[in-house]
């Protein structure tokens, strides 16, 4: 989206005055409408599609393997290609990292639920793909990932959990698949326009932004990592860490809701 | 040798189908009106392909421009969970995949009126999220489709179908066990010609045969393009209807 120059300075005005307004007419802390569908994949153990208002989408599809866990400690792996980019573009190269960052077993993801037997772990692969994105697609690309985790199915084992001493391979129910149950993070995007903090921000919002901050939202609280980042590439400027404390305060009074929107799915 | 029975002594194929039976064909269009002019979305048996179309719009960069017509370009992404078993590499750059762009383009470049566009690029962007055998006849189902839905003048619609032959029978619209245990061929149809536009044939298959499977082939594209066009008349028919509602 390109916006002239009086354009720019009008949306900045009315973005950083008190109280901010935003070209939609969103409160600061307000989301734009998002469409979910999931399990639509068959060959994918979970599947999810997400639309914006503004037609950004994104696909994340879920499936597994068995893996030796003495072997492979990481247990979810994300890769994300967005339509139009490279594989090695900077863009891909810090969402795949910091995706792969937030869902990381530990921290992020209990790995423990992915254990099958004493050996033998599920290795989820996280897949992504965005059609098309219109402003910072990563707080859409981790609402879609969160759906589609909560959405999937794995097979159900039959055979015995300590296969330390016997040597056996695990074995699966035919049809009966369990669902998975993992507390998959969420990742919010706020943007910085002089002293307001707004969320989830608009393509025509991102242009005149003085700074975005990523945060991170796992089990309840906000986790690593936090980070700001550059929403354009002309307006970018400097914010005073008051405003960190800010975002951070907005963002734990509102995430609650956004999980429990999505788990109502 | 495969040990599956993949068209049994009473004339049914693995999935139930008849050896002149088509898969589920369901079909839709304008289903990205923000992300691109035109697009598509298509569920072929288990195929299940996003097209998107951008353009005419003018070239990025001043070389790309040809003054007597539009460049077509045509970018396959097969996703890397298309398939059952999740693929390490994504398929960019694979060679299957840059022959399928060019054999799409060629297609593509002599049905489409492309010097009606001069200075113009035409970009086709393909998603495959799902792959259950005949992916290129599917392929070139959507692209047709979205490029209906942008508006681009063509001459004829092409409808895309693979038939295999299973010892002396002709199978129509293979999906991925057929297609591993037998020799098949991609047929794009013009309309409710006879004109072949593209045929792809990637195995060994007799000459002799070769009438009977173009035949099955043919009337099976027939009838792919029929439901394309009820799905793009009942697609019509709505939006004229909201129209004059408002």
């Amino acid at each position: 989206m390109s916006l002239s120059v009086a354009e720019k300075s009008y949306l900045y005005d009315s973005l950083a005055s008190t109280p901010s307004i935003r070209p939609d007419g969103r409160l600061p802390h307000q989301f734009r409408p998002i469409e979910i569908f999931t399990d639509f994949l068959p060959s994918s153990n979970g599947s999810s599609r997400i639309i914006a208002s503004d037609g950004s989408e994104c696909i994340v599809s879920i499936k597994s393997k068995v893996v030796d866990h003495h072997v492979e400690n990481e247990l979810l792996q994300v890769d994300v290609d967005i339509a139009g980019q490279r594989d090695d573009a900077l863009v891909v190269e810090t969402i795949t990292s910091l995706l792969n960052k937030v869902l990381k077993s530990g921290s992020g993801v209990d790995s423990s639920m992915l254990q099958l037997t004493k050996k033998y772990s599920f290795k989820i692969f996280v897949d992504v793909l965005v059609i098309s994105s219109h402003s910072h697609p990563v707080s859409l690309i981790s609402f879609a990932i969160y759906s589609a985790l909560n959405s999937t199915y794995l097979p159900k084992l039959i055979s015995a959990f300590d296969d330390l001493e016997v040597e056996e391979l695990p074995t699966f129910h035919d049809y009966d698949m369990v669902k998975l149950d993992i507390n998959p993070p969420l990742v919010f995007i706020l943007a910085v326009v002089g002293n307001n903090m707004l969320l989830d921000p608009a393509a025509n919002e991102s242009e005149v932004a003085n700074n975005g901050l990523i945060i991170s939202w796992s089990n309840g609280k906000i986790t690593s990592p936090i980070r700001s980042v550059a929403l354009n590439d002309s307006n970018v400027k400097s914010f005073k860490p008051h405003l960190l404390k800010q975002g951070l305060a907005m963002v734990e009074k509102y995430a609650p809701d956004v999980v429990r929107s999505l788990e109502n799915l | 040798m495969s040990r599956l029975e993949i068209y049994s002594p009473e004339g049914l194929r693995l999935d139930g189908r008849r050896w002149n039976e088509l898969r589920r064909f369901e079909s839709s269009i304008n289903t990205h009106p923000h992300a691109a002019d035109g697009s598509s979305y298509m569920e072929q048996g288990n195929n299940k392909i996003i097209t998107l179309v951008k353009g005419p719009k003018e070239p990025r960069l001043k070389s790309q421009m040809d003054t007597s017509k539009a460049l077509l370009n045509v970018s396959v992404n097969i996703t890397k969970f298309s398939k059952f078993e999740r693929s390490k590499s994504s398929h960019k750059n694979e060679r299957r995949v840059l022959e399928i762009q060019t054999s799409l383009v060629r297609m593509f470049e002599k049905n489409v009126m492309l010097n009606i566009y001069p200075r113009t690029v035409i970009d086709i962007e393909i998603h495959v999220l799902e792959q259950d055998g005949g992916i290129m006849g599917s392929l070139i189902n959507g692209i047709t489709l979205a490029l209906i839905d942008a508006g681009i003048s063509m001459f004829d619609y092409i409808s895309g179908i693979s038939v295999g032959l299973y010892d002396t029978t002709p199978l129509l619209d293979t999906n991925s066990l057929e297609e591993n245990a037998m020799s098949t061929v991609t047929l794009g149809v013009v309309g409710k010609s006879e004109k072949l536009s593209l045929l792809l044939v990637e195995d060994k298959i007799p000459l002799d045969r070769l009438e009977n499977v173009l035949a099955i082939g043919i009337a099976g594209a027939h009838r792919v393009r029929d439901l394309m066009d009820e799905e793009l008349r009942k697609h019509a028919q709505k939006r004229v209807s909201n129209a004059s509602v408002r």
